[in-house]
């Protein structure tokens, strides 16, 4: 398997393993109303960055959080960080990501060093028309290869 | 004509019938009747009435704005009350940073309205995966329903 590379250097991610292209990708979905009981298809706006809204607002400036699969497993993801909450959980590939030109790097946290981003899907280029386009034809195309693996 | 209609969407359901074209609606342009989904919009309606009134039940960046909810629900409505409304559309969701976004799906067909601020809602078509219109939806003050602007 081959090693992605990154714009981050090792050095800065030393606690985690850098992101291979054979890994799963997981991605909890935000609570919605779903005509099927299940968010069947997963909706487009799922794999769209919050988008930036003022200074207080920024949105998802570093780009779409997603967690890796070979750090957690699927009940820790699904669930809530801020209330422990279980929410739906979807899963995709790196492989997917590097199909639509696409990247993802580890972006660990305190309590989570499964957590990383797609650097792409940003709500900085969120606000330009044309990169916004791309956005949302990613997102589409993303959430066409997710499965739903954890159904809240 | 209600914003599906009128954005040429092909979104198609079970109990169709044809609307016939005027004012710039395709032949073949399906659309339903909305007495038929009356009860699937009541209960997307009653969700979002929902989340306005637990604002706990999201992370603070995802909870959908008052305004942009009030929108969002006026546009259900008309929808439900009308003879000849949109059709519920797959889900609702939050969609970050105060919005909410209803959205449709048909085969090669994937319509998007994003509600974004108070009376303002931003739609947008895919065909096979490609984007291929986006519009803006604006509230008229005098019928209070959404209209294509561009």
């Amino acid at each position: 398997m081959s090693l992605i590379s990154t714009s981050e250097t090792q050095h800065e991610h030393e606690d985690v393993p850098p992101i291979d292209a054979g890994e799963r990708l997981y991605r909890r979905l935000l609570l919605g109303w779903y005509k099927h009981g299940k968010p069947d298809p997963i909706p487009q706006k799922a794999f769209m960055p919050r988008p930036w809204v003022s200074e207080d607002r920024p949105g998802d400036y570093d780009g779409l959080s997603v967690n890796r699969a070979c750090l957690t497993n699927i009940e820790t993801a699904a669930t809530r960080p801020d209330n422990g909450q279980k929410v739906d959980l979807v899963e995709f590939g790196v492989a997917d990501l590097h199909e639509f030109g696409l990247s993802v790097i580890p972006k660990p946290l305190k309590a989570d060093k499964s957590h990383a981003v797609i650097p792409e899907l940003n709500s900085v280029d969120h606000c330009k028309l044309t990169e916004l386009e791309k956005m949302e034809e990613w997102a589409l195309a993303l959430r066409k290869r997710a499965v739903l693996v954890f159904k809240a | 004509m209600t914003v599906l209609q009128g954005y040429s969407s092909e979104i198609v359901r079970d109990e169709t019938r044809l609307a016939t074209g005027a004012g710039g609606t395709p032949a073949g342009a399906l659309v339903t009747s909305a007495r038929a989904d009356a009860q699937v919009w009541k209960q997307a309606i009653d969700q979002m009435l929902h989340w306005k009134s637990s604002p706990s039940l999201f992370e603070a960046n995802d909870q959908p704005d008052d305004d942009i909810l009030d929108t969002a629900v006026d546009y259900a409505v008309d929808q439900m009350d009308s003879e000849d409304g949109d059709p519920a559309p797959t889900s609702i969701i939050p969609s970050g940073s105060g919005r909410v976004a209803m959205e449709w799906n048909d085969g090669p067909v994937t319509v998007v309205i994003e509600f974004i601020k108070l009376g303002v809602a931003t739609m947008t078509e895919f065909r096979r995966g490609k984007l291929v219109r986006r519009s803006r939806l604006v509230r008229n003050p005098r019928s209070r329903q959404l209209e294509l602007r561009g």
